[in-house]
């Protein structure tokens, strides 16, 4: 119904504020790839700018996983684009969904180049079976996204232990879906500590890694690791003393820097 | 008292607009409020024009909300104004309470400086009323208690406030007791305990000596129990029983209570069942780390539910920012309660059960009559200013202004 026209004015949004952030696009069959019959949709939104395949459910919106996952598979590779597929499906569907996805991947040598964004299921089963998915997606470099939902959490922490690269979204913000979110990333990671507990100097530290690619000042064993010489001058500066205060005290940003430029606050 | 003055164009909630049976809306109008002695004494329509001689104030069409209330904070165990420091790994409740025993006395501000500092911050965020807990143990006697009421002192006009009297160490545990009656003839109105299994070893003699120190000190009582499951349940059965005996019904709260969130619905309908009996509030700081009680459940049963921040940056957590507002929508997350009617009247829990609708949508605050204690946010509805956290643009005490302006 609505084609390509919310990608035009998200294209146009990014242009805006293109020498303030970047900004990367997924073409989202919202109403099912399948069952919406986009697929010649997202093939042309790949063209148009977007360079992300989205997706979702496979199993309840599209009705028919292994077609769902093969068709994403494609035009990912047709496109050479990634994927980023939202999948809600609770429990052993989730899982299963995931352990094809995570096969789809190899076979494709999509490796690295795959996200799952919530990956619910996670918080439905056994630590063993998550951990079970968790290596799985470590060897496939697949990652996975999530907003942190407070009603049920996927085990973030035994993600990234067991070497997923994990990163967090606000996902809703004041939406159709959702009359709450901030679009304040450092208050995700602030709620992701909290809802793990991960409240001594060292985890609290490290867990801006997960709103910033990875990317902490001090690795685990607190040796500086960034930022080096050569690096993008992406930063924030923060009215904190620490990373560790910045997380927990939802630290005050003074100023934001993009490629070297001040595009917020003063300096 | 401050002289009467109208206080123009404040908007209330009127009613929920509602289409198919589903809320899809909340209306509201301006009026303007007559503020004498501070209470609303009067309230008028905004197209009646206001004819006599006495002061006027614009609210500027900002939504009206019943001021908040804090039910349950620690203003003694802050580290606010006082430099970052980390929370240091420690293996039970008791290693961190020597923990604390050590870092506080050892700070660099003071007791009363970070009391007020945490105070207004509340003030700012729209509090008009805390319980506060105070930390009674040998070794500090009544210190923090003095420390405490005189941070209060400071901000006397600008909220009230009910202390509880809380032995951190174990009323049993630590000998708090002579302590404790102290401070209840010193200004404190509630007895304090913590878990009297896991603490003080003796589920009974705890409880037992409780209830004997709010007896005799006409006082009430505020229990923090996180103590779980089974062994949490038999402590709130017992403490159900011996608050009807003692004839307190009403005047006992448990905060925390944990356990009543690892037990079965069935289960819960049952503890709720007792706790509406014995009149016993429950108060919850909204842990996302862990199961919390089935807020939606008690109250459905007739169980007064109210939230608190609890820990605000101190030895216990890092985390915590004293905005009460936060909190309740944090609640109404968790719980998904999304829809206007469900988030509108989440605000109950954090102003002592006022909401400017009722569940049925009918206007039941401001009347004329109540207290004059009012946070004006930017907000349309009570449902928007849940969810989006509203900006306090101003809070009014008992008719004063007492932050932000109008």
């Amino acid at each position: 119904m609505i084609g390509l026209k919310n990608l035009e004015a998200s294209l146009e949004a990014a242009e805006a504020y293109k020498e303030k952030a970047s900004v990367e696009i997924v073409a989202f069959p919202q109403h099912g790839l399948l069952r919406s019959r986009s697929v010649s949709l997202v093939r042309e939104a790949l063209r148009m700018g977007a360079s992300l395949v989205g997706g979702i459910d496979p199993a309840s919106i599209d009705g028919d996983i292994e077609k769902t996952l093969q068709t994403v598979i494609e035009l990912a590779v047709e496109a050479n684009a990634n994927i980023d597929l939202h999948i809600h499906d609770p429990g052993h569907l989730g899982i299963f969904t995931f352990k094809r996805l995570a096969a789809l991947t190899a076979e494709a040598g999509w490796q690295g180049r795959v996200t799952v964004s919530h990956a619910f299921a996670l918080a439905d089963v056994t630590t063993e079976e998550a951990s079970e998915v968790a290596e799985l997606f470590a060897h496939q470099g697949i990652s996975v996204t999530s907003s942190v939902p407070l009603a049920k959490t996927i085990p973030i922490p035994l993600l990234h232990e067991k070497g997923v690269d994990v990163s967090l979204g606000d996902d809703s913000i004041t939406d159709h879906w959702s009359p709450f979110g901030k679009g304040d990333s450092l208050e995700k990671a602030g709620v992701l500590a909290e809802r793990f507990r991960l409240v001594d100097e060292r985890s609290l530290g490290q867990t801006l890694g997960y709103i910033t690619g990875g990317i902490t000042p001090l690795n685990k064993e607190g040796k500086r690791v960034w930022p080096n010489a050569g690096d993008d001058a992406h930063f924030v500066a923060a009215d904190a003393s620490c990373s560790a205060e910045a997380v927990a005290r939802r630290a005050k940003r003074a100023a934001v820097l993009y490629k070297g430029k001040c595009v917020a606050g003063k300096l | 008292m401050n002289d009467a003055f109208w206080l123009l164009n404040a908007r209330l909630e009127s009613g929920y607009e509602v289409e198919d049976g589903a809320v899809i809306g909340t209306n509201t109008k301006c009026h303007h409020l007559l503020i004498k002695d501070g209470k609303i004494a009067d309230i008028r329509s905004s197209n009646e024009t206001i004819t006599d001689h006495l002061p006027k104030r614009d609210a500027k069409q900002l939504l009206a909300l019943p001021a908040f209330i804090e039910k349950h904070c620690h203003l003694d165990k802050t580290l606010l104004s006082d430099r970052w420091r980390p929370v240091t790994p420690a293996k039970n409740i008791f290693e961190r309470l020597e923990i604390e025993k050590k870092v506080l006395p050892s700070l660099e501000t003071t007791t009363q400086e970070r009391a007020e500092t945490l105070l207004d911050i509340y003030v700012k965020f729209g509090v008009s009323h805390v319980r506060t807990h105070v930390d009674i143990y040998p070794e500090i006697g009544l210190k923090h208690l003095e420390d405490v009421q005189k941070a209060l002192e400071t901000f006397e006009g600008k909220l009230s406030y009910e202390i509880v009297a809380f032995p951190q160490h174990g009323l049993l545990r630590s000998k708090a007791k002579d302590l404790v009656r102290e401070s209840l003839r010193q200004g404190a109105g509630f007895v304090g305990g913590v878990d009297p299994a896991t603490v003080d070893g003796d589920i009974e003699a705890s409880l037992q000596e409780m209830v004997e120190l709010a007896v005799e000190g006409n006082a009430g009582i505020d229990l923090h129990l996180h103590d779980a499951d089974h062994l949490g349940v038999f402590t709130i059965k017992r403490l159900a029983q011996l608050t009807k005996e003692a004839g307190l019904e009403g005047k006992v709260a448990i905060s925390h209570a944990f356990a009543l969130g690892d037990i079965s619905e069935t289960e819960a309908e049952e503890m709720a069942e007792i706790l509406a009996d014995a009149g016993i509030t429950i108060i919850t700081s909204v842990p996302i780390n862990r199961k919390f009680p089935p807020v939606g459940l008690l109250q459905e049963k007739g169980v007064p539910v109210a939230v608190g921040c609890d820990n605000i940056f101190d030895v216990w957590s890092p985390f915590g920012n004293g905005d009460i507002l936060e909190r309740a929508g944090r609640l109404a997350e968790v719980l998904n309660w999304s829809d206007e009617r469900s988030l509108a009247q989440t605000l109950c829990f954090i102003t002592g059960g006022q909401t400017p609708l009722n569940h049925d949508g009918e206007q039941v605050w401001p009347k004329a009559g109540d207290e004059a204690n009012i946070v004006f946010v930017e907000a349309s509805c009570s449902a928007e200013a849940v969810a989006r956290r509203a900006k306090r643009a101003a809070v009014m005490f008992k008719g004063e202004i007492v932050s932000g302006s109008l």
